[in-house]
């Protein structure tokens, strides 16, 4: 798998799935978290700024994540982004939802 | 949430969007090092083909934020305003029309306002009442106030505090720069207490300038102290000589102080000359305004008892008087509950020309939506949906009515400038209609709502299914065609039919100026000045010792140098007054009851009354000197022969007046000596009424009004006036000095305004109506050129295709007569009950109106018309 920037290539609202999951540890700036999805994956996921980042808008947008700026590793101004209550609440829902779908899919595949 | 979110980036947006940009910056050095650990040989380039697009990427970080649809209405406006560049006439039509639709709107509604909704301009406006007397026999609120009235209320004190007084006056100034007359109000130190104006400089009066025995003082106007004192501080101190008496200036007040501002808004300077200064509690007879301030914590509704306890306390005093109740009214009420209705008339007239304007916008946007069908349909067979289409068109509608709107606000800042140009001030606060920023809000409100409606009805019909579902390549859709043209002509009768409704309206009133301007007075009023006086009942008891005074006054009126003639009557003419008595003739048979008895409007007056309105008796001769009431004669009007004399001879008839409380046959028959002129004896409006005027000694004559004639100005009048009738009695006072011609105005003047507006009102639809039938029947002669050029083909004469296009017009007209002749008749009959003067419309009114209109729409057609019968069939089919 290439460089993921398009939505289209993963199921949608997965990679928002994803990002609150990357969160739900510790606070990430955007590269932290294309990074930690890279190795998570097994180097599989490499997702791309322009699909990043409007993603990223869109939590920010229904409040699931909180943005602040602080420093990073190599002492640049980075944007760090914290997972809020609702945006917990909405991970737990989102994980059901995406189970139920790949169950969905198995199924169908498996008939 | 969402859209405070929203609203949080669309406010901050530069800043954010920096903010991403920096943060996408910081991921691409991020990759950058890690690519360079990694070991790539070019690890920035890298980094950046890995970030891909970042502008698209911003974009569409940009659209999570942004609606959508606002951003498609931004486009659609951006592609409305290049689609108006592009038809420069077309759009200015309609810009143009919607502006001067919006423009009426926006100045009416600047006078009602400023007229109706505006509170009065002072600090405690919300507690100040004003206070009226409730007329006994009527029930009507009356404006002015008896001072016994006002010290009532002042003994009473509660919750009615800093009970005041105000009347006005014309007076001569000298002191500042030069000597100039000016207009002044009698008040005192209660009323500026009552206002919480601070002045400009110096000091507001206190209790103690109240005082008769202090220093007289005065407040000046902002604009007089510019004038007088050339705005110098130093005016404070400074004596100012008014009518020949020094006043201390105290004060200035700010610019644009106005007190009391319905009434005499012009005022220059603030006399401290309270009540108390008027002759002393003899009478209820209004002649003060009166307003008080509800204490801080009371209501109007809480006070209203104490008002009436005062009034019951006064009605103890003065049986005689009546029952006059005294109400607390909001400030101004009484003016503006006269003006109301004839305002929201002529804002309902200008609502009906923002109507025609929105027809007429209809109209055209349809007929361009028919020629921009192809377009329309070329964007729906590339995916556009219905809803993205009649988006677009309502964003240009909107586009054009906002800059329409805009245009029409800027038009009414002149327009409403115009409106109080033309008005006189007796319409209260009438000067202060400007266009600001409620104003404004309103018309654009309606404006922006009225172009939401239009434009939803342009949308729907330019996008209903048969149409778009036309191939772009150019089929002809003739009954399409035929069913629009239908709803187009159904558009045009009813804009005639508004057009007509409105122009009824100001026909209406044309024909009452005209009836105004061919009965004026009888007499010359502008030369007469006229004051009222009350005799002390005490001083003057009886009948000999009233005519005495008043024939001294008289004499001493008619001494004064530049004086022609003077004269006194009861009820001078114009003011509205009429005292209707019993009557029988000489030739009556007794009768059964009184109530069978005629009526008759009775006057008195001297023997010089009659040449003091510059007239002379039609026959026989008019009261001398020498006529006593013991005489027994009496003068009639020529009402009067014509209407209980059937025109026949009256010098020598007798007749009975019969006094309130006698009866006939108690009552001497008196001799008709004389025929007068017919004057308007009650309004400027109304007949006159058959008319007999008695001696001055006939009947209690302790209410009088005198009356000169002189070229003089009424301010060197009033002057010398006052001091002839002190020359005869010291302690008489007088008040009302104005000309006869100043009071007939001020009654024709809200009259002249309704027709002035409404007459312009009806200009306006005359010309938007002319100008929506010519673009209607221009596109439709456009869109028939092949019909007309097969007709011309076939053998109709170019005159037959004009006389076709003109019949299908005149069949629209008279549609338009018919649906809008019903509301007309109606608008009549309400405007006749609203304008004075108005008895009836002729016939003959509205068939002009009607035949204007005709001739001016069928006019707007025959442009059109002529083209198309000068379509040359040969080039036309031969394109085809």
């Amino acid at each position: 798998m290439g460089l993921t920037n398009v939505d289209s290539d993963l199921l949608p609202g997965t990679l928002e799935l994803l990002v609150l999951k990357t969160l739900l540890r510790e606070p990430r700036h955007g590269y932290g978290i294309v990074e930690h999805l890279r190795v998570a994956s097994g180097d599989a996921l490499e997702i791309g700024e322009s699909a990043l980042y409007p993603a990223l808008q869109r939590l920010l947008l229904n409040g699931w994540v909180k943005a602040s700026w602080g420093a990073s590793e190599n002492n640049r101004r980075a944007r760090f982004y914290t997972l809020t209550a609702s945006g917990r609440k909405q991970l737990e829902k989102e994980r059901a939802t995406f189970a139920r779908r790949i169950e969905i899919v198995q199924r169908v595949l498996e008939a | 949430m969402r859209w405070l979110r929203r609203l949080h980036y669309w406010l901050n947006r530069r800043r954010i969007e920096d903010a991403l940009r920096e943060e996408m910056e910081t991921h691409r050095a991020l990759r950058e090092a890690a690519l360079a650990e990694r070991g790539e040989s070019t690890p920035a380039a890298a980094s950046r083909r890995a970030l891909g697009n970042v502008a698209l990427a911003q974009d569409d970080a940009r659209d999570v934020w942004i609606w959508p649809w606002l951003d498609g209405v931004v486009r659609d406006a951006k592609f409305a305003l290049r689609w108006m560049r592009r038809r420069p006439g077309f759009a200015g039509t309609c810009i143009a029309t919607i502006a001067i639709g919006t423009g009426a709107l926006a100045s009416v509604l600047s006078v009602v306002h400023a007229v109706l909704l505006s509170p009065p301009p002072y600090p405690n406006h919300a507690r100040i009442v004003q206070i009226a007397q409730v007329s006994p026999t009527s029930g009507r609120l009356l404006d002015e106030l008896s001072a016994a009235d006002v010290l009532a209320l002042r003994q009473r004190g509660g919750a009615i505090e800093n009970v005041t007084t105000a009347w006005s006056s014309a007076v001569s100034l000298s002191g500042g720069s030069l000597p100039e007359r000016g207009r002044m109000v009698f008040t005192d130190s209660r009323a500026f207490a009552m206002l919480g104006t601070p002045p400009a400089i110096g000091r507001l009066p206190t209790l103690a300038d109240d005082a008769p025995d202090a220093p007289p003082v005065v407040m000046l106007g902002h604009t007089l102290w510019a004038q007088q004192f050339a705005s110098d501080p130093s005016a404070i101190g400074r004596p100012l000589k008014i009518d020949g008496r020094t006043y201390g200036v105290i004060g200035v007040m700010p610019q644009g102080f106005r007190f009391p501002a319905p009434y005499w808004s012009g005022a220059d300077l603030w006399l401290l000359r309270g009540a108390a200064d008027a002759s002393w509690p003899t009478t209820r007879e209004g002649n003060l305004l009166a307003f008080g301030l509800i204490a801080e914590g009371a209501t109007l509704e809480g006070a209203q008892p104490e008002a009436d306890a005062a009034a019951a306390s006064l009605d103890a005093r003065f049986p005689a008087a009546g029952q006059i109740g005294l109400r607390l009214v909001p400030y101004g009420h009484t003016v503006r509950s006269y003006a109301r209705p004839r305002l929201l008339l002529i804002l309902g007239a200008a609502v009906l020309v923002l109507l025609i304007v929105c027809v007429n916008i209809v109209n055209l946007m349809l007929g361009r939506s028919l020629e921009r069908h192809r377009e329309l349909a070329a964007r729906a067979a590339l995916g556009a949906g219905r809803g993205r289409l009649v988006r677009q068109l309502i964003t240009e509608t909107v586009v054009l009515f906002t800059a329409g709107g805009l245009g029409g606000v800027l038009l009414a800042i002149w327009g409403s400038r115009a409106i109080v140009a033309v008005s006189s001030f007796s319409i209260p606060r009438m000067e202060e209609a400007a266009i600001n920023g409620p104003v404004a809000g309103i018309a654009l409100g309606t404006v922006l709502v009225s172009a939401l409606i239009v434009g939803m009805v342009i949308a729907v019909q330019a996008t209903s299914r048969g149409r778009l579902g036309l191939d772009a390549a150019g089929a002809r859709g003739a009954s399409e065609g035929r069913r629009w043209r239908g709803l187009q002509r159904v558009l045009v009768a009813a804009e005639v039919a508004l057009a007509f409704v409105l122009l009824c309206g100001a026909g209406v009133l044309v024909d009452g100026a005209r009836a105004q301007s061919h009965i004026t007075a009888g007499f010359d009023a502008s030369t007469i000045v006229h004051a009222r006086l009350t005799l002390p009942r005490d001083k003057y008891a009886d009948a000999t010792s009233q005519r005495d005074v008043l024939t001294r006054i008289v004499h001493a009126l008619a001494a004064i140098p530049g004086v022609r003639a003077a004269g006194t009557v009861d009820v001078p003419p114009g003011v509205g007054g009429s005292n209707e008595r019993a009557l029988s003739l000489d030739t009556d048979p007794p009768p059964a009851n009184a109530r069978d008895l005629r009526q008759v409007n009775v006057r008195i007056a001297d023997a010089h009354y009659f040449e003091t309105l510059g007239l002379t008796a039609r026959a026989g001769r008019l009261f001398t000197p020498a006529d006593h009431d013991a005489d027994n004669v009496v003068v009639v009007n020529e009402a009067f022969v014509a209407t209980h004399l059937g025109g026949a001879p009256a010098v020598g008839r007798r007749i009975r007046v019969v006094p309130r409380g006698a009866t006939a046959a108690v009552t001497p028959m008196r001799t008709i000596v004389g025929v007068y002129p017919d004057i308007r004896e009650k309004t400027i409006f109304e007949p006159t009424p058959p008319t007999v005027y008695l001696p001055i000694d006939a009947r209690d004559a302790t209410r009088m009004a005198v009356l000169v004639r002189t070229d003089r100005p009424v301010g060197e009048m009033t002057q010398a006036m006052r001091a002839a009738i002190a020359s005869v009695d010291s302690e008489q006072a007088a008040f009302g000095f104005m000309t006869l011609g100043d009071l007939i105005e001020s009654e024709l003047s809200i009259n002249a305004l309704s027709l002035r507006l409404l007459g312009s009102l009806g200009i306006v639809a005359l010309l938007l109506a002319v100008i929506g039938v010519y673009g209607v029947m221009a596109q439709a002669v456009r869109q028939r050129t092949r019909e007309i050029a097969i007709r011309l083909a076939l053998g109709v004469t170019p005159p037959g295709v004009k006389r076709l296009l003109l019949g299908e017009c005149s069949l629209l007209v008279a549609g338009g007569f018919l649906a809008g002749g019903a509301a007309a008749l109606w608008a009549a009959r309400v405007l006749r009950s609203l304008v004075y003067g108005i008895s009836s419309t002729s016939p003959l009114t509205f068939v002009t109106v009607a035949a204007l209109l005709a001739v001016a729409v069928l006019a707007g057609c025959y442009i059109p018309a002529r083209r198309a019968a000068r379509t040359d069939p040969a080039l036309v089919l031969r394109a085809e």
